[in-house]
């Protein structure tokens, strides 16, 4: 079990580009859809518990899967296999980049680079936004956050609790 | 600034962040460049290089600052601090809790913190996206749509918008 768990969270790590959120729809194909190790009410649950814990989305994701069928062990190598995949990328991609900018200026290439990620953070954040700005009580929130957020020009840590902390008193509000 | 000592910068982070990976990388940024560890242009890249590869984007962008300030190990050092809270935070709500997603009061706590993350995630978006004209925004709407209306997979898009940027500034430099 902790082998196939290593290889699920290795195949998602893989596949998982642009973060958590775009993410979490490789996450329910591969463990809802495909291997059938948890239903969709328990995903979102999932969902739910990786969100209102510190921490990437998909480690948490992929921890709590572990742990729930091959307890702690099921855990580490879960998560291990999310980001291993990552990594090796990385080392490999460094690698490339280092012997290349011997040869060439890569700032033409980094910038480049740096308007295809825009298009993926762009992405996320449509996803975020849809999904959660709608109401009136998320706009008030949304346009209080980004007024203190356009005061601040910084993101603090705390802002997000903030925010979490604003959806609980304007449910009593409105 | 210590560089070993930089791990218990990315421990606070990890343990204190809500909201997943895209809410920890503008923290990230801002302690680091606070610190006078990695100049922003420098910091962009880096990030854009982690978002090139799959995995969770807060990982590979402790990788990456690693990489860049003390090779291989560092970088895995960084990743172990971004991995260890949330891994025991995981382990012990999984072992402990059944069905809290349930709790009202948390679904609204979780609805706050999705608009903070849209507001944190616009905010990121911009000081990306600040600098472009008008030829990148029209990559950067390309991408978007490919993704929205074909539903190409965020590498491909990644790919396409990455090295058509570099043909088309390639060209037109000379």
């Amino acid at each position: 079990m902790i082998i196939k768990l290593f290889l699920i969270f290795f195949k998602i790590g893989f596949f998982s580009y642009g973060g958590g959120w775009s993410a979490l729809a490789i996450i329910k194909d591969e463990l809802v859809n495909v291997y059938k190790l948890i239903s969709i009410n328990e995903f979102l649950d999932m969902v739910s518990i990786a969100e209102i814990t510190p921490g990437p989305i998909a480690i948490n994701m992929a921890t709590y899967t572990g742990i729930k069928f091959a307890s702690f062990l099921g855990g580490f190598f879960a998560t291990f296999g999310l980001i291993l995949p990552g990594i090796l990328i990385l080392i490999s991609l460094e690698t490339l980049l280092n012997f290349l900018s011997k040869k060439y200026n890569l700032m033409k290439f980094y910038k480049s680079l740096k308007v295809g990620v825009s298009v993926l953070v762009l992405f996320a954040t449509y996803l975020i936004f849809s999904s959660s700005v709608g109401d009136l009580k998320s706009i008030i929130i949304f346009i209080l956050l980004l007024i203190l957020i356009l005061f601040k020009k910084e993101t603090h840590p705390l802002i997000i609790v903030f925010s979490g902390g604003l959806g609980l008193l304007l449910i009593k509000m409105i | 600034m210590n560089k070993y000592k930089l791990f218990f910068t990315f421990l606070k982070i990890s343990a204190l962040t809500l909201g997943g990976g895209y809410a920890m990388v503008p923290i990230i940024e801002r302690e680091i460049i606070k610190k006078n560890i990695i100049e922003k242009d420098d910091f962009i890249i880096l990030f854009s290089k982690a978002q090139s590869a799959p995995g969770p984007i807060a990982i590979n962008t402790a990788f990456m600052v690693g990489m860049k300030i003390g090779g291989i190990f560092l970088g895995l050092y960084y990743v172990l601090a971004v991995f260890i809270p949330p891994f025991f935070i995981i382990s012990l709500i999984a072992t402990l809790i059944k069905r809290y997603a349930d709790l009202i009061y948390i679904q609204y706590f979780l609805e706050g913190i999705r608009v903070g993350l849209s507001v944190i995630l616009i905010n990121f978006l911009f000081s990306l996206i600040k600098n472009f004209k008008y030829i990148e925004f029209i990559f950067l709407l390309i991408g978007f749509l490919l993704i929205y209306f074909f539903k190409f997979y965020s590498i491909y898009t990644l790919l396409i918008i990455t090295f058509s940027y570099l043909i088309v500034t390639i060209k037109k430099g000379k």
